[in-house]
């Protein structure tokens, strides 16, 4: 297709972009905070409801429990 | 033309089943594009002539504005359409969507001031297109906000639904403020009907984070429809089945 060249001479060289390096990385590193935190969000939010429909099912069934010993 | 599957619609349940699959494929190839054609636009793609490697920032910039605006019509879609057809489902994409806007919005601002400040020598300017991209992070927030206010869903969701399509008159005015007025932010590089003005090897990263980032946000709002679904219906057998199978 085309010539795909590493367009600088080193990492550090990298890291430094000619100057742009805080605002070229400030940039990067703010977008893919954004997008982890994204992603993370209804992660962490079904996992809380799940952790919680848990709970009332062990509390529902430990009454149900108690209900059929002392019907018995 | 078969319309079953509006229909179906009707059903958080069906949707929730249906889109199970999507999910781990989703993930997989936006989280792709956007590693791949971040790594591509960062070290690949030459530097400009102009801007030197400031310009890099477009691998963000422009998706992130693409998305603030698509983001945008889909919310005000869904809210249409749940106002319309009063359909739950459409209310929860609205909802979800505010927030993954409203996030890609601020994302472009903060690019694009940061972009601004090494080009144009400032950080903000009170540019047509910068401030009505502004107004539009004031609209999702005032979307967001409506949704907590009231203690009825079903109003809070007309109330949503009505300022989003209120707002879309916004929409317009970003695309075409670079055109109308004497602005500072450029106008349009890249085209539909003629020939971009970007050089190919400095075009190609940048579509792939462009799809990149709409199968992104596809991946989120799908999530967050999911759970705001599980949410609704955690009384229900179906989602209490689902924690008993041991999902997590």
């Amino acid at each position: 297709m085309m010539d795909l060249k590493f367009q600088f001479e080193s990492l550090i060289d990298f890291w430094q972009m000619a100057g742009h390096g805080p605002y070229v990385w400030a940039c990067y590193a703010l977008t893919f905070t954004s997008l982890g935190l994204l992603l993370w969000a209804p992660l962490r939010r079904r996992r809380a409801l799940f952790e919680q429909l848990r709970r009332q099912q062990r509390i529902t069934e430990h009454e149900q429990q108690l209900k059929s010993q002392s019907a018995g | 033309m078969n319309w079953q599957w509006f229909h179906r619609l009707g059903s958080p349940r069906w949707f929730y089943e249906k889109t199970n699959a999507w999910v781990p494929w989703l993930s997989v190839i936006s989280i792709t594009l956007l590693m791949v054609g971040a790594a591509w636009g960062l070290g690949f793609a030459p530097a400009d002539f102009k801007q030197g490697n400031s310009y890099r920032i477009i691998y963000i910039h422009v998706p992130a504005s693409f998305l603030a605006l698509a983001g945008y019509y889909v919310m005000a879609i869904s809210g249409a359409v749940g106002l319309i057809w009063k359909m739950k489902l459409a209310d929860m994409v609205m909802k979800s969507a505010a927030p993954i806007g409203a996030t890609l919005t601020f994302l472009a601002l903060i690019t694009g001031a940061v972009w601004g400040k090494p080009t144009w020598g400032t950080w903000w300017v009170w540019d047509a297109r910068i401030t009505s991209m502004l107004v539009l992070l004031f609209l999702y927030l005032g979307v967001m906000a409506l949704q907590g206010a009231y203690q009825h869903q079903d109003t809070a969701n007309k109330a949503s639904a009505i300022l989003s399509l209120v707002g879309m008159v916004n929409i317009p005015i970003i695309y075409k403020s670079v055109d109308w007025w004497f602005t500072l932010h450029q106008p349009a590089t890249l085209k539909l009907t003629s020939e971009s003005t970007i050089h190919a090897s400095m075009l190609y990263p940048l579509l792939l984070m462009i799809v990149g980032f709409y199968m992104f946000f596809a991946l989120v709002l799908l999530m967050r429809t999911r759970t705001e679904i599980l949410e609704r219906e955690k009384k229900t057998k179906w989602v209490n089945a689902l924690v008993q199978a041991g999902n997590r």
